[in-house]
């Protein structure tokens, strides 16, 4: 049945409005990033609406600060061993459970994991004095002690992405109880091997004291004009696309849903990102074991439990020759290397993470972890 | 599934620009490979650019001149409020965090006291053995009123 003329009327009017206070918002909060002021006109071009946010059923289970620990309970499970993701604190955590049927955090949990996830929250004032050793020591420390409690387990697997892989090992380096195994994937290990983000942050040029002491905490338009430099074109004309894809949903739900998450940035916590850049990206202390947390030495040499170093090809974030050296970084016996055919994204939200790259990870946590006890 | 009867939903005119837009600009177009060298063109000109000394000198000194000026304004801005005896913007902002803050703690507090009746009522059972780990901090308390 056909509308009637006034009610055509009456909902292209409506659908103007609404497109009309979509832009306007987004030109008032003016970010770097396109899609706040794309996003209605595919919207309404294509009736597809945004997907929720990490839809597999989850609890929070504890919080600190802008911090929580969540839980995501799996259906039938199989492994005593709990899995402990710690992300970036760059961007947000639910990348890795990114849509139904497209999502690590779901794959593990139907693979019988009960799985935790570390969502370092939008970092406020409070968290502008916090120091890498809040972070270790405090944070990352109590996430482990509260799966291990909740998931009833003794020890766990950590599962670190980018600079998550990175903070990962640090905690492993400084307290291994616990530590079963451990996922570093896309994680920047040599950072003098950084490509672009080395050279911008080169201290003959970036002056990382006087923006800290500026802002607190690094806003996120400083953190989005970096990306924004590393592909400005790109930016924009990757929308092209969903273009020309615009009666196909499932595209463009997957597309927005990606677009969204690019457009998401937090706030990155002042000392934090200060020591970050001085000792990683501009002295490369990290993978010379010399790098200081709370007084004491970050010595990759004393990671001793099962490593998995997942180095994704296509990588322009965290490229490939700043993860490869891990393996002769550290004391592990069992530690492995896999590299798949995808970008520093695909490993978590591409069509091929569901078929090539997550079973394989899977496969080698679950030989590596405890069974259920019958 | 299809609905092979169904005719397809009709396009609005908003969508149809949109697919014309992605079809001009389609590689296989004559416009489109006009678009692509344009865009191949530009990506070159920008990564020259961003990795060029001159560059980096420059917005780096503009940078770090904006950031100091910002630290000086900030310092002035806060002065002057408190003067006023007002709230500065980092109170009110400290406040909406402790708000946001506050909204997380009461849902993590609910499961950590479901944690807590599950490892009183296995207490309160026959078995002697617990080997959870203890955590240091919240432990919970053996006093059962």
């Amino acid at each position: 049945m056909t509308a009637s003329t006034p009610e055509r009327h009456r909902s292209f009017v409506t659908g103007q409005v609404e497109l009309t206070r979509a832009v306007a918002h987004a030109l008032k909060s003016r970010p770097f990033n396109p899609y706040p002021y794309l996003k209605p006109f595919i919207e309404k071009a294509s009736g597809v609406r945004e997907p929720p946010i990490s839809a597999t059923p989850h609890t929070v289970v504890y919080t600190r600060g802008s911090m929580r620990l969540l839980r995501y309970a799996a259906p039938r499970r199989r492994h005593r061993t709990p899995i402990l993701i710690v992300y970036s604190l760059i961007n947000r955590w639910y990348i890795l459970d990114f849509l139904p049927g497209r999502s690590l955090i779901e794959h593990l949990t139907r693979e019988g994991y009960d799985v935790y996830a570390i969502d370092w929250g939008v970092p406020g004032q409070d968290e502008e004095r916090l120091t890498w050793d809040d972070l270790l020591g405090g944070l990352i420390q109590t996430a482990v002690r509260w799966t291990l409690r909740v998931s009833k387990s003794r020890d766990l697997t950590l599962y670190g992405y980018c600079m998550g892989g990175t903070m990962a090992l640090a905690y492993t380096s400084l307290y291994p109880q616990g530590v079963r195994n451990l996922v570093a994937q896309a994680t920047p290990v040599d950072f003098s091997k950084g490509g672009l983000y080395t050279l911008w942050t080169s201290a003959n040029h970036f002056d990382v004291d006087s923006l800290v002491d500026a802002y607190g905490n690094v806003p996120t338009p400083v953190l989005e004009s970096g990306f924004l430099m590393a592909a400005p074109v790109q930016r924009l004309t990757r929308w092209l696309e969903v273009c020309r894809r615009i009666d196909d949903p499932e595209f463009v739900t997957t597309f927005l849903a990606m677009e969204r998450w690019g457009a998401d940035p937090v706030p990155f916590p002042g000392e934090v990102y200060r020591q970050y850049i001085k000792d990683c990206y501009q002295q490369n202390l990290f993978p010379q074991g010399l790098m200081e947390v709370g007084g004491e030495r970050v010595d990759l040499r004393r990671i001793q439990c099962a490593i998995l170093n997942v180095i994704a090809e296509h990588d322009t974030i965290a490229l490939p020759a700043m993860s490869e050296p891990l393996p002769s970084l550290v004391s592990s016996q069992d530690c492995e290397t896999r590299r798949y055919p995808v970008g520093h994204i695909g490993l978590s939200a591409s069509s091929k993470g569901a078929t090539k790259v997550w079973p394989s990870i899977s496969a080698w946590i679950g030989a590596r972890s405890k069974p259920m006890e019958p | 599934m299809s609905h092979p009867e169904r005719p397809p939903p009709s396009q609005g005119l908003l969508a149809r620009g949109l697919k014309l837009l992605g079809h001009l600009t389609h590689p296989d177009t004559r416009t489109g490979k006009v678009f692509t060298r344009a865009e191949q063109g530009l990506t070159r000109a920008a990564a020259k650019v961003t990795e060029s000394p001159s560059y980096l000198r420059v917005s780096g000194s503009l940078m770090r001149q904006g950031f100091n000026a910002r630290i000086r304004r900030n310092g002035l801005v806060e002065g002057a409020l408190r003067t006023l005896r007002l709230p500065t913007t980092s109170e009110v902002e400290t406040l909406r965090d402790q708000l946001r803050r506050m909204n997380d703690q009461v849902e993590a507090l609910g499961t950590q006291l479901e944690l807590v009746v599950d490892l009183l009522h296995r207490q309160e059972g026959a078995e002697p053995e617990s080997p959870e780990p203890t955590p240091k901090e919240r432990a919970p308390s053996k006093r059962r009123r």
